[in-house]
């Protein structure tokens, strides 16, 4: 598979406003709810929590690779999509007549971000959202470079998920989470280079305030390229002895 | 038409389970004879409907996977002990590794997850989030897929709602292109569940009679459920993906956009890609839901797109089966390959009396003669668009 450049990044959580506030642990407790420009008027209204932090991150990526977010690829990934619109279903489910609100159910889809993105953004080029468990950062890291390489064109790949409730919690999944990287398929002005995506490395260490949650295992790679230090990267959490990993070049990007 | 990029990368095996059977061979028996089969929906729902549910108790998973049970992994499983002699020869053809599984999914087994939640607050014991997720979730049909299969490569679940499975297509056409894989497993899985049918009827979209696409009585969409596998190699003898043609309305999140821009381009791309024009297509597949505001734009679009000259036949299979969301792209897909294989077209079972502002070919009994070159569309909430290319066997 052929190289990809990193061009941006965008970061959103409680506390953090960007992926410099992240990187160097600069926690702003005001930093309560994402801003989300890109959404206007009623689209704002509507959009959830987790589109929200996920079109933050993807406005934030695209500010600070220089490319338009009316134009550039996507690629979107959540291990849990719209949670807690879906928890809402469910409470008005047991409600009255049971109905459910048409506003919460289309926004139940895993692909409501990048619809919304989308449509606030007048951006027609194809998008793809990813779901899954432990391997869904190599899978949206593999997805967003195929894209960028056989389009060549941006492609603003996104993490995000949200914190998970009762019955469905899990461990360290109560910070809320949204990361974002801009990939290109030209070096110039880029931070790092990234190849080699292959399932040959261990398995990463929680990162510290998020636990296990799966998309937290891509914040090892951001670290590591915003501190400018070469070398291969895991990508996975877990288990297994041998999970996905990435060269990480920074002289030749 | 150019010769030389119609190579594509062949389909050598695949397999179904839907409301039409619990294996390809039946379903395509039915789907050839023009019979729907359609039911009640699941128990639980407080209004009529028509569904396309698998009527049948399939087997439970083995002892060691319990843990992942749930309604739609058993679809999985079904539909890949039809293939597994197909598997095991791309197991030994190009070695784990280099076999990846890409498949669609909207909602995966969100039934399991409903019951979580209801017997939580009724107070019944609950279990935990993580076994919730191993049968509820995409995490849990990714687990199951690599166990049954055995295949070690790439992972994904596409997860763009009912445009899920036709677009694990294009991302494993893409993981082919780069050479990080030489076989996929595509598909998709979707079981019914009260969210998707309260959702959609709280949209005004679900029909209670039985799904008429085109028709000028359609009245609305007929859920479904089940799973689609195909096998997709570098080599290999059989129909074959030629192209795929993505894009996004960016217009409204469930309302396709009127001009049919988005369908349109995707069409359009998949053509191209194909190295076809629109002339060269005999059939398309429509994406066809059934509701008013669907058909019209897909009919247009397609009019537009393939002009005054072509005439390709355009059926909606959903009459058949319902709308099956995330694993509706692969379903019809497999349904497309029968066509190319087998030279027919089904009936667009539900079409008569087609809607007069409609300007396509519609059949509207089984149509028997030579498919060169097929179109599989599929579009979703969000605004997202699918078209796949499929030619022939050489």
């Amino acid at each position: 598979m052929s190289p990809v450049f990193v061009k941006g990044f965008g970061l959103w959580s409680l506390g953090f406003c960007d992926v410099m506030a992240w990187l160097t642990q600069n926690r702003d407790s005001t930093v309560l709810k994402p801003e989300a420009r890109l959404l206007k008027g009623a689209l704002k209204r509507r959009s959830s929590n987790v589109t929200r932090m996920a079109v933050e991150a993807y406005s934030q990526a695209a500010n600070d690779a220089g490319c338009s977010p009316n134009t550039a690829h996507s690629v979107w990934a959540t291990a849990h999509g719209e949670h807690e619109t879906a928890l809402r279903l469910f409470e008005t489910m047991h409600e009255g007549e049971g109905k459910v609100s048409p506003t919460n159910f289309h926004n139940s889809v895993h692909n409501s971000p990048s619809g919304y993105a989308s449509i606030s953004a007048k951006n027609t080029a194809p998008s793809t959202t990813l779901t899954g468990g432990s391997e869904l950062v190599a899978a949206a890291l593999i997805e967003a470079s195929c894209m960028a390489r056989s389009f060549n064109n941006d492609t603003i790949l996104v993490f995000a998920d949200e914190a998970l409730k009762p019955p469905f919690d899990l461990p360290g999944s109560e910070q809320p989470l949204a990361v974002a990287l801009c990939l290109g398929s030209e070096s110039n002005g880029s931070h790092a280079k990234i190849s080699g995506i292959r399932r040959d490395s261990a398995p990463l260490q929680p990162v510290e305030g998020f636990g296990h949650l799966h998309i937290s295992a891509i914040l090892p790679l951001v670290e590591q390229i915003l501190k400018k230090r070469s070398g291969r990267v895991s990508l996975e959490f877990g288990e297994n002895e041998e999970v996905w990993g990435v060269d990480v070049d920074i002289e030749n990007s | 038409m150019n010769k030389d990029k119609q190579k594509g990368f062949p389909i050598t095996a695949w397999s179904a389970v839907n409301s039409l059977g619990t294996n390809t061979k039946e379903i395509i028996k039915n789907l050839r004879n023009g019979s729907s089969r359609l039911f009640d929906p699941p128990e639980g729902t407080p209004f009529q409907a028509v569904c396309g549910r698998v009527d049948t108790e399939l087997p439970a998973l083995s002892l060691d996977l319990q843990g992942y049970d749930s309604r739609n992994n058993r679809f999985v499983q079904q539909a890949i002990s039809e293939i597994e002699p197909s598997l095991r020869a791309a197991l030994d053809r190009w070695g784990p590794k280099r076999v990846g599984i890409c498949v669609g999914s909207s909602t995966s087994a969100m039934d399991e997850l409903e019951t979580a939640y209801t017997d939580q607050i009724q107070g019944r014991k609950v279990p935990s989030g993580s076994a919730l997720f191993a049968r509820g979730s995409a995490e849990g049909l990714v687990h199951i897929l690599r166990e049954l299969s055995g295949f070690l490569g790439p992972t994904a679940v596409i997860s763009n709602a009912c445009a899920s499975s036709g677009k694990a297509f294009a991302s494993a056409k893409r993981w082919l292109d780069a050479d990080l894989v030489d076989a996929v497993l595509v598909g998709g899985a979707d079981s019914l569940c009260q969210t998707t049918l309260r959702g959609f009827r709280a949209l005004g979209l679900l029909s209670d009679q039985p799904s008429r696409p085109f028709s000028q009585d359609r009245s609305g969409i007929n859920l479904g459920e089940g799973s689609a596998l195909l096998l997709m190699e570098r080599t290999g003898e059989g129909p074959r993906l030629l192209g795929v043609g993505e894009s996004t309305d960016a217009h409204h999140m469930t309302t396709p956009d009127p001009e049919g821009k988005g369908a349109s381009a995707a069409m359009q791309a998949a053509v191209r890609e194909s190295g076809l024009s629109m002339i060269d297509i005999d059939y398309i597949n429509a994406h066809g839901t059934g509701t008013r505001a669907n058909d019209i734009v897909e009919a247009n679009a397609i009019r537009a797109c393939v002009g005054p000259r072509a005439q390709p036949l355009v059926a909606s299979t959903k009459g058949y089966v319902g709308h099956t969301l995330g694993t509706a792209g692969a379903t019809e897909a497999i349904f497309v390959l029968e066509s190319l294989v087998g030279g027919w077209v089904p009936e667009s079972v539900g079409a008569a009396p087609l809607d007069p502002d409609i300007h396509i070919d519609v059949p509207l009994k089984l149509w028997q003669g030579e498919i060169k070159f097929a179109l599989s569309n599929s579009f979703a909430f969000g605004g997202s668009n699918i078209s796949l290319a499929f030619g022939a066997p050489e």
